[in-house]
């Protein structure tokens, strides 16, 4: 019995919680300034002379030619996808840090949720016992 | 003099096999008491492990001696050292590089051991024993490791006169004292396997020994929690990259034990409160020392590609690998055919148990993904020979998401009771701390812009402010009275709200501007102006600079000047960036001089970050609240 | 006594990534040599983008180039292992015409090191601001691609190449393909 009245407690909680998130001011990205969508393209793009930094972060003769060319894809008004696919034509999914979401890599990117699902299984199952036994 | 000086570090040499001797007697009486028991075995296997640890200590401090003589005919000397090196830096640099930091593994090992050969806490010499066998064993395997793989006293047959020099981005204090602490904390972390391993081996499951686990846990947490925080701290200031995690693979693996650790501490309350959490307890245990080691695997193995690695030699690797392989394959081996006991008593759904479970799943869940992104691009490779990379875009949008559910639980978790369900007024006033903290995010956030990341990072900190305060004031009356655990506890969990503090300001309200400039141009980031007012160049100590001096500014007043500059150390041959910092008491401003001339001018980084500082000002009394917790009465009766 | 096969489940998870330890650093263990990162250009055209020829005042496309198989080799007079390639690619080059492109130097500097270390190459071009070098996933020179006689690249090899590779490699490689 008290276990449902916490349970109902715990369903407002997280009504309440949801709500309050629509009141804050949220801003998606100001102006999507060519500096800004450089430094957040380099921060994904792998400076390959290095030993695992990103070409945001290293001064390399390799990372600054990165650099120049995606400045002037951006200038060129092309996409963030048109610009990861170039690099990727020349340079292989290595040179990206965001691994791509496909068959060879499905294990990768769901096994964290399944992580979670199975340890929330587990934890209900433990309490469905508990009441079983009640 | 000349042969008195060769044969110093001969006996350098010679004290390490003399400590891996004594610690293989060790084993010896650890596996001949299981024969038959010899009442002085108790006391043999004891004085070995104490006398092993002095002899340790005289090889690690006639390796010292080498490094500050400079004594450039042991080639670790040469490889690493250099005579114009500042002292501090020569004695660091004895575990700057992999040899050296073997051996100082095996010193904080072997001194472990001694404090467990001396403890007068442990009543049962059986348990006493095994204990000592299995920390023997571990050090051992660690010896031969050393001598047939990685001798520190390895000889030149030509000393050369000078030595190779050491990183300059070694030669730093930070540095310096960044691998004793997180080897503190990794060696802590055998402590606790070969407590476990003792009481999966005995034949009854003793539940007193449990509190043995918990001061080396803490010991171990807040030494991890304070070398890792130095790293990344050290990583802001002198890398000059103006971040402070990257998720590098060596990075990961001192994160995945610390969250280990974490979990085994709580695991182990539970244990010791009701008997309960058995099998979670000893898992963690086994696993915390695993990753510990597959930490060191990597870093020393070539397989993975890192910033930090040393340099990589599979033969290395190998070995480590073999350790690593036993010292889990067994343990989980004796697990699976022991592990029968099964004492379940029912708890309630809102109880601490429920509270600590859920914190076990979730601390283990992350690690494991942290554990899956770290080696996927190796199992992908293995397998199917295509190189991925995995970088922070993977850890943010699997382990963030994983935390937030986790913070909310450690909000309210220290309010419940072991149980039992709490009662009406307890979740009604945890429920207005809900409240509370998101009406306060609301106000916080009505004046400042930010993406919905930023505000749930805004709203767990608060959240875990209000739960430590109200947790304060709830024991208000007998604040004299509470035991030293529970002011570790609420002062840890007040060092993990001002850490994510820390992080939702650098994270989502940082400010950065780039641009090439000239003299007395301006960069301006926010409402700062940053002027270049003049470049200098000289040569200092062992290196050149070219340093420029910046003029910060807000609304035409005059705030501060930093200095940013390019480094070059002619020994070494490495350039370095040093970032011009200026310091607001939480915030600051972070400034890095690239390459130029006169003519183009420089490339120049401005960063402001704000709340910064709260990252290891976070960590910092995180690592209190586990001294604190360490040194309670009910602790310290146990180590 | 009860053995519950859940209770060895970690010990299997454990095995598992033991053995990919154990694979990868057999086979690290072999492998002296840089790391090749497999280039996702090989069976794929040449890049179409026209080429500078060196001390000449032409643009030239490799395709109206060659009609035979040839090599093509990113080098440049600051880059230490380009050095010590030279008499590498002056073996290929008795084999196969070899295109050279001068990545990101001076025109002075270029003559030097051909003078010093000797000039294998059919022709020359230039790459100043390594624009051309990015088009072709080059990213650390000396870098070496062998074109078919289709226009498509068949190898591609980074890092200064050596004796070894060309025996244990490319000569076989060069005889299949003719």
């Amino acid at each position: 019995m008290k276990d449902k009245k916490n349970f109902k407690l715990l369903i407002l909680f997280c009504l309440i919680f949801s709500i309050s998130l629509t009141y804050p001011k949220i801003s998606k990205g100001n102006e999507q300034t060519i500096e800004k969508r450089l430094n957040e393209i380099s921060n994904n793009v792998r400076c390959l002379v290095c030993r695992n930094q990103s070409i945001y972060d290293s001064n390399s003769d390799f990372a600054n030619d990165m650099k120049e060319i995606i400045i002037i894809h951006l200038k060129d008004n092309k996409s963030d996808e048109f610009i990861y696919k170039f690099l990727k034509s020349k340079y292989g999914e290595y040179i990206l840090f965001k691994p791509p979401f496909q068959i060879n890599t499905l294990i990768l990117w769901i096994l964290p949720f399944i992580l979670i699902i199975s340890g929330l299984i587990f934890f209900t199952f433990k309490f469905l016992k508990f009441r079983k036994n009640d | 003099m000349e042969r008195k000086i060769k044969l110093i570090y001969e006996i350098g040499h010679i004290s390490i096999i003399i400590a891996s001797f004594l610690s293989f007697l060790s084993i010896g009486v650890f596996a001949f008491h299981f024969l038959r028991e010899y009442s002085f075995f108790s006391t043999l296997i004891k004085n070995f492990s104490k006398i092993g640890f002095f002899f340790v200590l005289i090889s690690f401090l006639i390796l010292e001696y080498a490094f500050i003589n400079s004594e450039f005919s042991l080639d670790l000397v040469v490889k690493n050292s250099h005579s114009t090196k500042p002292l501090i830096y020569k004695i660091s640099g004895l575990w700057g590089n992999h040899e050296g930091s073997i051996l100082l593994w095996i010193l904080i090992l072997s001194f472990f051991t001694y404090l467990i050969a001396k403890s007068k806490s442990i009543k049962s010499s059986e348990f006493h024993i095994t204990v000592l066998g299995i920390q023997n064993i571990i050090l051992f395997l660690f010896c031969i490791f050393l001598l047939f793989t990685s001798n520190p006293f390895a000889r030149n047959i030509d000393p050369p006169l000078e030595g190779f020099g050491l990183n300059p981005l070694l030669q730093d204090p930070g540095l310096a004292f960044h691998p004793p602490l997180l080897y503190v904390g990794y060696v802590g972390l055998s402590v606790s396997f070969s407590f476990a391993i003792a009481i999966l081996l005995n034949k009854k499951v003793e539940f007193e020994w449990f509190n043995h686990l918990k001061p080396w846990t803490l010991l171990t947490w807040a030494f991890l929690t304070g070398g890792i925080s130095l790293g990344s701290w050290w990583a802001y200031y002198e890398l000059g990259w103006g971040g402070w995690w990257f998720w590098d693979p060596v990075e990961n693996a001192s994160l995945m034990p610390w969250l280990i650790s974490t979990a085994l501490i709580h695991s182990i309350t539970v244990t010791q409160k009701n008997n309960q959490f058995y099998n979670w307890t000893i898992l963690l245990a086994i696993f915390g020392f695993s990753f510990s080691l597959l930490g060191t695997f990597i870093v020393r193995s070539g397989l993975l590609t890192s910033v930090h690695a040393f340099a990589s030699d599979p033969t290395r690797g190998i070995f480590i690998l073999v350790i690593l392989a036993l010292s889990t394959l067994i343990p989980l081996l004796i697990y699976g055919f022991k592990n029968t006991h099964r004492n379940e008593t029912k708890y309630f759904i809102f109880s601490k148990e429920t509270g600590l479970l859920l914190n076990n799943i979730f601390l283990i869940t992350s690690t494991l993904t942290i554990l899956i992104g770290t080696l996927y691009p190796l199992i992908l490779e293995t397998i199917t020979g295509s190189k991925i990379s995995v970088g922070a875009a993977y850890y943010n949008a699997t382990f963030s998401p994983i935390m937030i559910p986790f913070i909310m639980i450690m909000a309210f978790a220290p309010f419940l009771g072991w149980k039992k369900t709490p009662q009406k007024s307890l979740l009604r006033n945890i429920l207005i701390i809900f409240i509370l903290a998101f009406i306060s995010t609301f106000i916080v956030f009505k004046f400042n812009n930010t993406s919905i990341f930023g505000i749930i990072c805004g709203y767990l900190s608060i959240l875990l402010f209000f739960s430590v305060g109200f947790a304060f004031f709830k024991k208000l009356q007998n604040l004299k009275t509470l035991p030293l655990n529970y002011y570790g506890m609420l002062v840890a969990h007040l060092g993990l709200a001002v850490f994510l503090f820390g992080v939702t300001g650098e994270q989502f309200f940082k400010k950065e501007s780039s641009n090439q400039i000239k003299i007395n141009e301006v960069i301006n980031i926010g409402d700062y102006s940053v002027k270049l007012e003049n470049v200098k160049n000289f040569k200092i100590d062992n290196y050149l600079s070219e340093t420029g001096l910046f003029k910060i500014t807000k609304a035409k007043k005059f705030v501060g000047e930093v200095k940013s500059e390019q480094r070059f150390y002619p020994v070494e041959k490495t350039k370095t960036t040093e970032a011009g910092i200026f310091n607001f008491i939480l915030s600051d401003i972070y400034i890095t001089m690239g390459e130029g001339n006169l003519k183009e001018g420089w490339v120049v980084k401005a960063y402001f970050n704000p709340l910064v500082k709260c990252l290891w000002f976070g960590a910092f009394i995180m690592a209190i609240g586990g001294f604190l917790s360490l040194f309670s009465k009910t602790n310290r009766k146990y180590i | 006594m009860k053995i519950k096969f859940s209770n060895f489940l970690p010990l299997l998870i454990v095995t598992f990534f033991i053995l990919i330890f154990a694979i990868n650093l057999n086979l690290k263990k072999d492998d002296k040599k840089i790391d090749q990162l497999k280039s996702p250009l090989i069976n794929q055209n040449i890049p179409k983008n026209p080429i500078r020829l060196f001390q000449k005042n032409e643009i030239v496309e490799l395709k109206n180039v060659y009609d035979q198989l040839y090599a093509i080799n990113f080098f440049a007079s600051w880059c230490l292992p380009c050095k010590i390639e030279a008499p590498a690619i002056k073996l290929l080059s008795k084999k196969i015409p070899v295109f050279g492109i001068a990545f990101k130097d001076k025109e002075k500097n270029i003559l030097d090191f051909l003078k010093t270390f000797g000039n294998p190459y059919d022709k020359i071009g230039v790459d100043k601001n390594g624009f051309l070098g990015i088009e072709w996933g080059v990213y650390g020179i000396p870098e070496t691609f062998i074109i078919n006689k289709k226009g498509q690249i068949i190898y591609k090899y980074t890092g200064p190449l050596d004796v070894d590779e060309l025996e244990k490699n490319i000569y076989d490689l060069i005889k299949n393909e003719r």
